[in-house]
């Protein structure tokens, strides 16, 4: 009872969720998911009935299901999870963790648990009022079911995931006017703005203000391209956290007849496509040259567990490769050797690139800029390149080079059918 | 406005909200410590008896955790939060009942949860006395991933942040990266002054005054009434707007050097036609004065062209984007053909324009000459 007790409000969350969808549900369909007896599901649909749900029943084939008739505009609860004492003891474990994090074993004694021959009352602890076992389920519940820790196997230490439960940053009085003040003024449809308006908002609820606009908004005329899909991130990540990606290879069905067996290196959001990728390894190529692979999230039909073992996770050669590739690519880097005519715009942007590029450098002879670098993505560095028209000419590789001819061949042809 | 269905959530609220030290910045300035329930439900819109209902969670389980402290014989140990009652708030005309909560309080502590105080809670009985939490004077911001990471990107360069970027990243076992865009150079350090400048002269109709740097490097003072303030985010460059005799005109806001108000506006009267800015979504890299020119452009369906255009063609409100003959074409107005002229070589091959004929004959030449030279190069 006590494990399941620590399950609950998990099972009621996706008990919810197909609730909100239209599913109508017959009671052994509710048994199932909330993992519990006959009778409780009634006393459950009672305890929710009691706080002014309304269900509506449908007799299909001698079953009865249960379905949400119309929520009340206002002060509907059912929505509200419940505070249990369990969700505040995993929520003082967890707070446990915003300053470091811990070793396995020296988590525990944090906490007022003690074990059978261990002293009690021996320095200081926090207090939690459950005992060993408890306190494991208590601890299994937060790993393995809600995710909000993580213990690292190189370090035996665990983390916080953030997944639901956010970090706290704390502030003292001057901290928070400054970045307040400075929240104020980030334009609309900049780049993170949803993300940055959250932030202010949470300030504004601190300052004891509930406008939720920012004060600026209708000085503002934007224009150019928006990053919507930063917004929608949280959506697949959650997901896919339920697959041990780090640890395990998984079988991926993707863009509709496409599958792979594909052990994750990093996950990454390119914010110039505005898309989430996934970068790793198809675990049955032996070719260098084949095995790195890309999946766009978006074009993902299926995942899957395998039993293999993932050792790519986040190594070190994932992180250079993000760093070495121009937008997004998993090709080998090359060595890149631009001339740009140097004019108008032409050296602020090379200046704004080189500040983004760690191998990159220029130098400016008299009215030109030599640009050089080691990209990964020949293609996307090509596409960068044509909006310069003819201020640019690619001097190094040679393959560059060439992309950059066809292109012009081909778009004149292009026009001259026209 | 978050609705705080995740209790997880809803304890960090009441941890941010229900705050003790008022030597600093009040919530409400009502009251003197914290919160009460009626106020909380007025500022974040949980439902009543959802917030009674976890207070008395709150304070139940704080019992409980009193009892082990005193059996384990704790000291100084600490429990996440300790919830407290204002009672020097409530006002002493109520006495008795206010005896009543003290005695009930003190039982808590003790005892364990009496029946009766619970009862009280859930009757909201007790909306109306404030309620607070220790936290040492320090304001918690609760910051989920993406918000750190979009908060990273923004203070990039200031060291404050970047300590606490480092803190957040050696705690967090983090899940995805962000490839910034190439075409991004953030710094918000210099530019937001300047943004909080123009936004309150803005809003109070101030004269601003400013040394330029011209298109040419030249240096030349300004004073200008800025009524807008323009956003590329393609280009991520900022400009400011002013209208003088009746002409938009913009200053890129990373050429103004020193800023500062040279004084309020002369005539309360001095207003400028709204309708002026009707045109800015035809407007390419902000160049309001212009002329205008019809445009149309043809795209083909290859690689990922048609998506890349839709996206970066949203804002063009005043455009058509339509689908003929297997190709996406798109017809507007623009201010600033040079800027669109641009945006078209990024398409290579797959954009094709079909008018204006001037843009049309100068992107050919322009190609024919890049084709001889690329010829020689071989």
């Amino acid at each position: 009872m006590k494990s399941k007790s620590s399950n609950i409000t998990v099972k009621e969350r996706e008990f919810f969720e197909k609730l909100k969808n239209g599913e109508p549900l017959s009671v052994s369909e509710i048994e199932k998911i909330l993992n519990c007896k006959r009778t409780s599901v009634y006393n459950y649909l009672k305890r929710l009935k009691d706080k002014g749900v309304v269900f509506k029943e449908t007799m299909i084939k001698n079953k009865v299901y249960y379905s949400l008739e119309e929520m009340q505009a206002t002060e509907n609860t059912m929505e509200y999870f419940p505070m249990t004492f369990d969700i505040l003891r995993k929520y003082t474990i967890v707070q446990s963790l915003q300053s470091n994090p811990v070793e396995k074993e020296k988590l525990r004694k944090k906490f007022s648990v003690y074990k059978p021959n261990e002293r009690r009352g021996d320095g200081e602890r926090v207090i939690l009022d459950v005992k060993l076992t408890h306190y494991y389920d208590l601890l299994k519940s937060l790993v393995c079911e809600e995710k909000e820790i993580e213990l690292n196997k190189h370090d035996n230490k665990y983390y916080l995931t953030g997944k639901e439960i956010p970090f706290i940053w704390k502030l003292d009085e001057d901290k928070m006017e400054t970045i307040y003040a400075e929240l104020e003024n980030i334009p609309p449809k900049s780049p993170y703005d949803k993300q940055l308006f959250s932030i202010y908002q949470k300030l504004s609820l601190l300052r004891g203000n509930i406008d939720n606009r920012l004060p600026f908004y209708d000085h503002y005329l934007v224009y150019g391209r928006r990053t919507n899909a930063f917004n929608e991130n949280h959506k697949f990540l959650k997901e896919f956290s339920n697959y041990d990606f780090k640890n395990k290879i998984l079988n991926i069905h993707y863009k509709s007849d496409k599958e792979i067996d594909f052990a994750v290196g990093m996950i990454v959001y390119n914010s110039e496509k505005d898309k989430l990728y996934l970068l790793g390894e198809n675990s049955h190529e032996k070719n260098i040259e084949r095995k790195y692979t890309i999946i766009n999230t978006d074009t993902i039909d299926h995942i899957s567990e395998t039993e293999k073992l993932n050792c790519c996770y986040n190594t070190k050669y994932y992180h250079d490769m993000v760093e070495r590739m121009f937008s997004i690519s998993v090709e080998k880097p090359v060595y890149v050797l631009v001339e740009f005519d140097n004019i108008l715009n032409i050296k602020r942007k090379i200046r704004q690139l080189k500040a983004k590029r760690k191998k990159s450098d220029f130098k400016i002879q008299d009215d030109k800029i030599l640009y050089e670098d080691e990209i990964s993505g020949l293609s996307d560095f090509a596409n960068y390149l044509r909006q310069f028209g003819k201020s640019v000419r690619a001097i190094e590789p040679a393959e560059l080079k060439e992309r950059m001819r066809a292109t012009v061949e081909r778009t004149l042809m292009r026009y001259e059918e026209e | 406005m978050e609705k705080y269905v995740n209790p997880y959530l809803r304890l960090q609220l009441y941890s941010g909200l229900l705050v003790n030290d008022y030597a600093t910045l009040s919530i409400d300035e009502d009251y003197n410590q914290g919160l009460p329930i009626k106020r909380l439900h007025e500022i974040t819109g949980i439902p009543l008896n959802v917030i009674r209902e976890d207070i008395v969670i709150m304070l139940k389980w704080q019992s409980r955790c009193s009892i082990v402290q005193a059996d384990l014989k704790l000291t100084d140990s600490v429990l996440g939060y300790i919830l407290e009652f204002d009672f020097d708030f409530l006002n002493e005309e109520d006495c008795a009942w206010l005896s009543k909560i003290e005695e009930l309080y003190d039982r808590l502590m003790e005892d364990g949860f009496p029946d009766e105080l619970e009862a009280m809670f859930i009757k909201g009985e007790l909306d109306e006395v404030p309620l607070y939490i220790e936290n040492n004077g320090m304001f918690h911001v609760p910051l989920t991933v993406d918000e750190w990471k979009a908060l990273n990107f923004y203070k990039a360069k200031e060291s404050v942040w970047n300590q606490e970027s480092v803190k957040f990243k050696k705690n967090y076992s983090d899940t995805y990266v962000i490839k910034d865009s190439y075409l991004f150079h953030y710094n918000y350090d210099n530019l937001l002054k300047k943004l909080e400048l123009i936004n309150q002269a803005i809003s109070n109709k101030y004269y601003l005054t400013a040394n330029y740097k011209t298109a040419k490097s030249k240096m030349i003072e300004i004073k200008f009434m800025p009524v807008k303030i323009s956003y590329d985010s393609t280009e991520n460059l900022y400009y400011v707007l002013c209208v003088y005799k009746e002409k938009i005109m913009a200053y890129r806001l990373d050429h103004i050097l020193t800023l500062k108000i040279f004084s309020r506006s002369e005539s309360e009267e001095e207003v400028y036609d709204e309708s002026l800015f009707d045109i800015y979504p035809n407007v390419w890299g902000c160049c309001f004065s212009e002329s205008p020119e019809q445009v149309k452009i043809k795209f083909y369906n290859e690689a990922n062209v048609w998506n890349k255009v839709k996206r970066d063609l949203e804002c063009r409100t005043n455009g058509k984007l339509y689908e003929k003959d297997g190709y996406l074409y798109y017809e507007d107005v623009v201010y600033g053909i040079h800027k669109l002229r641009s945006w078209i070589y990024g398409f290579g091959s797959s954009a094709i324009v079909i008018e204006p004929q001037s843009l049309r004959d100068s992107i050919i030449e322009s190609l024919k000459e890049r084709n001889e030279f690329l010829k020689d190069r071989k």
